[in-house]
């Protein structure tokens, strides 16, 4: 569907919610729609990133087809959220190339490992490539230490960058009447929204996903590999105090702090991943947007690459493989943050703000009625309106 | 007619309702074997109960769903009241008891409630409400008759009983274009009433009935109710009473459920076809009228109405829909609705010459009337004179139906000379019109059917163990 004809389909899907709001004990979006009546494009792009994707709202909702209303906010927010993906990312045409095909992280992969390959040849030559290293420093006796940083330190700062341009570009647009200045209380809410997944919760019972039947499932597994990238962005800085303050270069032993959380990250992400990727696999297409469930399943498939190709180099980096497993590896995690500001892992940062601004809107909300003049003099609900 | 297949179980439940699915998991927790037989397909299975957003319970201790307590008496007080006194006293006093389990019993099969919100605030404290809704309960209904082993058939119509004097034997049920043959030791009805069978409602409004919108199921055809009441069963509730609201006259024929609902009527005025006030549009609070309106538009010629405001009380009302027809003057509103324009604009100014001044306040019963207008606006009467005008054109919803075979407390159903039937039993709106034979209260029905089915299903299954021992 074209976006225009999206979002005026998504106004009239939510203008039909806000008439009934029998979803309004599930999540933060059903929350949002009462503190509106009429919906405007930014609104709708907001809505789409406070959604979660858990799917109760469509098995709850007697409108979905064939009921002639036809409603799916479950569909329609995720097709919202990959224009998201798309729009606010810079420059546009990378987010093309990279973000909208699934191809884009493999071509990247596949670049990263030469340019990994051509490092390690270029500062230590096939030695380095192609040799067994033992001992501290054996990683930089195949890249050396200074070009890993420079490397790493750029792939970063333009995975960082690019997450921040977006966010302020987005967080500009989700203003809306209803929004005023946050305040700390608003982040600290916001924060445990987003790293408790409140939204996967419904109330105890988890979400209909990836059947009509509750699970909290889903739930477990995007905490696995949310959490395990956590770990491992955790073990990675570790690292690098270790290396380069303490001057203890890597590799470290097993029972290593630095390898310990590396390895409990790793295996997080490998179980949630593939977790994930088998719930997908259930899931009912009907609900998902093609497009957004291939960028998904793309982003998945990503993360499990890095987790996989790390724990293979840990198995094996007293072998002669090494130099080649650190290139696939390292090459991996460059096409992960090349890629990063354009493809679904973009999803905590859009989803994170919206849940801060949420937090706003619903401690405004939640305040003592004051009677405003001019504005609607009663709380629509209490005496107005009814359940009939 | 002839049966060709024939299966056997002890408790043969007709109808896929709230109190259907009550009934059926209260039988087959007494271990007895139970088959559903539903007439709608999957997706539109549960009938109306689909539709429901809560149940009134009794509450005598803090619940973290309930703002507060809601004794017996005032229980059985509201019923009166809204019954006009006549109530079925035994009956209702046992339901009303019996509810006080409900919000357990029902969480135990899987549902959930939600705190009250904005949305529900006005009936927090004497009902509880289900985490997204009917569908929801029914969704939870299923799973849970799947897990403990109850047989459901969806598609399924019952077209006759076989009965061997007065007991029930075996069941004729349309399946697949087959007729099958059910044999059942106890049968339990509760395929609810005849509201979206627009013939039977010309029996009692004529052509009228045409109109009229169903808000809930095109499945609820009464045709279990007729034939029981053809067998013989006792009647009782008001035959040709009907719960109606007014409802977007854009709404869908059937099933538009709750999203039709509008409450722009007390912010401006009713005209009907001829563009003529007939009821007073401010006389008590929208929650307490909007269940008189119903019938008031389907009194009016072409049962139709249309509800006119300003830009001055649009965005006080819970939004709807449907966008209102809108116009820069009063005129050319009344001729996109199809009205006479001349008088419209005349019953418009009629009534903004008649407006006393007031304040204006939705929360309270204000000063805001007309004077020397017939009929009067009692209150929130506001000039309708600031352009933009808006219109939404109103019609009938029906949501349910009073008529209903008469039951005892085990919800056995009752023989016209009064004898019961001891493995017949009835539940749901198909046996509401034994506590309320008219009026309304705000989540009853569900109530109602989830504990006269609860009861039922226990009391088929004991039968079966009484006969069997």
């Amino acid at each position: 569907m074209q976006s225009k004809e999206l979002l005026d389909d998504g106004k009239r899907q939510m203008r039909l919610c806000n008439a009934c709001r029998y979803c309004e004990g599930y999540c933060a979006v059903w929350q949002s729609i009462e503190w509106r009546r009429d919906f405007t494009d930014n609104d709708m792009t907001y809505l789409a990133n406070l959604c979660h994707d858990c799917r109760d709202c469509y098995h709850a909702c007697p409108f979905t087809t064939p009921h002639e209303f036809g409603i799916n906010p479950p569909k329609l927010f995720a097709q919202l959220r990959e224009d998201t993906y798309r729009k606010y990312a810079s420059p546009r045409i990378f987010a093309k190339v990279l973000g909208e095909k699934r191809s884009g992280f493999w071509i990247t992969f596949f670049f990263g490992i030469i340019l990994m390959v051509a490092l390690i040849l270029g500062t230590n030559g096939t030695s380095g490539l192609l040799e067994a290293k033992v001992g501290t420093g054996a990683f930089y006796k195949s890249m050396s230490e200074a070009v890993m940083i420079i490397a790493f330190l750029a792939l970063g700062i333009w995975m960082v960058g690019g997450w921040l341009t977006g966010m302020s570009r987005f967080w500009k647009d989700i203003k809306s009447a209803k929004s005023e200045k946050i305040i700390g209380k608003d982040i600290v809410k916001g924060t445990k929204y987003a790293l408790s997944l409140r939204y996967l919760g419904g109330e105890g019972a988890g979400c209909n996903y990836p059947t009509d039947e509750p699970s909290t499932i889903r739930r477990k597994f995007h905490h696995l590999v949310s959490y395990g990238f956590m770990l491992d962005l955790a073990s990675t800085a570790l690292g690098a105090f270790y290396a380069h303050i303490l001057h203890i270069p890597a590799p470290y032993p097993v029972y290593h702090p630095v390898v310990l959380l590396g390895i409990l990250g790793g295996i997080g992400i490998i179980i949630g991943t593939i977790g994930l990727l088998v719930l997908k696999a259930k899931s009912d297409p009907e609900i998902s947007d093609e497009k957004a469930a291939k960028s998904g399943t793309s982003f998945i498939v990503a993360l499990l690459v890095v987790a996989v190709t790390g724990m293979i180099l840990l198995l094996a980096r007293e072998t002669a493989a090494m130099g080649i497993l650190l290139a696939i590896h390292l090459g991996s995690v460059a096409a992960l943050f090349f890629t990063a500001p354009y493809t679904k892992f973009a999803h905590f940062v859009y989803r994170y703000l919206a849940l801060i601004r949420y937090a706003q809107e619903e401690r405004i909300a939640h305040q003592p009625v004051e009677v405003k003049v001019g504005k609607q003099p009663v709380k629509t609900g209490t005496t107005v309106a009814g359940k009939h | 007619m002839k049966g060709d297949l024939i299966m056997e179980t002890d408790v043969l439940v007709v109808g896929g309702g709230n109190a259907a699915l009550a009934a059926a998991l209260s039988a087959r927790d007494q271990g007895v074997k139970v088959l559903v037989i539903e007439r709608a397909p999957k997706f539109y299975r549960g009938g109306n109960s689909r539709l429901t957003r809560d149940y009134r319970v009794m509450n005598t201790r803090e619940n973290k769903y309930m703002t507060g307590m809601y004794p017996e008496e005032e229980f059985l007080e509201d019923l009166r009241r809204v019954a006009g006194g006549e109530i079925n006293e035994p009956i209702a006093r046992l339901v009303v008891r019996k509810s006080e389990e409900l919000p357990d019993w029902l969480n135990k099969q899987g549902i959930q409630w939600q705190p009250a919100l904005s949305g529900t605030l006005h009936l927090g404290r004497t009902n509880i409400f289900q985490l997204g809704g009917g569908k929801a309960v029914m969704n939870s209904y299923y799973q849970t008759a799947k897990a403990k082993g109850v047989d459901v058939w969806y598609d399924s119509k019952l077209e006759d009983i076989e009965m061997s004097g007065t007991k029930f034997k075996a069941a004729k049920v349309r399946r697949n274009n087959r007729i099958e043959t059910i044999k059942a030791k106890a049968i339990i009805f509760a395929a609810g009433g005849f509201e979206a069978n627009i013939e039977w409602h010309k029996r009692y409004w004529g052509d009228a009935a045409e109109n009229f919108i169903i808000r809930g199921t095109p499945y609820n055809q009464g045709n279990v109710l007729e034939m029981l009441l053809n067998k013989g069963a006792s009647q009782i509730g008001e035959p040709d009473a009907f719960h109606a609201v007014a409802v977007d006259g854009r709404a869908p024929k059937f099933d538009g459920g709750i999203v039709t609902r509008l409450d722009s009527v007390p912010f401006g005025i009713v005209v009907n076809k001829n563009g003529e006030r007939f009821y007073d549009e401010g006389e008590d609070f929208w929650p307490k009228r909007y269940a008189i309106w119903g019938g008031l538009i389907a009194r009016q010629p072409d049962q139709v109405a249309y509800s006119i405001i300003d830009s001055q009380t649009l965005g006080k009302f819970m939004p709807s829909v449907f966008e209102p027809v809108s116009a820069g003057t009063i005129e050319e509103l009344a001729e996109k609705l199809g009205l006479n324009p001349t008088v419209v604009a005349k019953a418009v100014e009629d009534f903004n010459n008649a407006v006393r001044p007031g304040t204006f306040n939705p929360g309270e019963l204000d000063d805001c009337k007309t004077e020397g207008l017939k009929p009067v606006k009692s209150h929130w009467a506001v000039r309708i004179d600031k352009p933009p005008f808006y219109a939404y054109p109103l019609k009938a919803g029906i949501t349910f139906t009073y008529l209903s075979v008469e039951v005892n407390e085990q919800a056995r159903i009752k023989w016209k000379d009064g004898s019961l039937c001891d493995n017949m039993f009835a539940a749901g709106e198909m046996a509401a019109g034994n506590v309320l034979r008219r009026g309304y209260l705000a989540g009853f029905g569900l109530t109602m059917g989830a504990v006269l089915g609860r009861i039922a299903g226990e009391e088929a299954a004991n039968a079966i163990q009484r006969a069997t021992r």
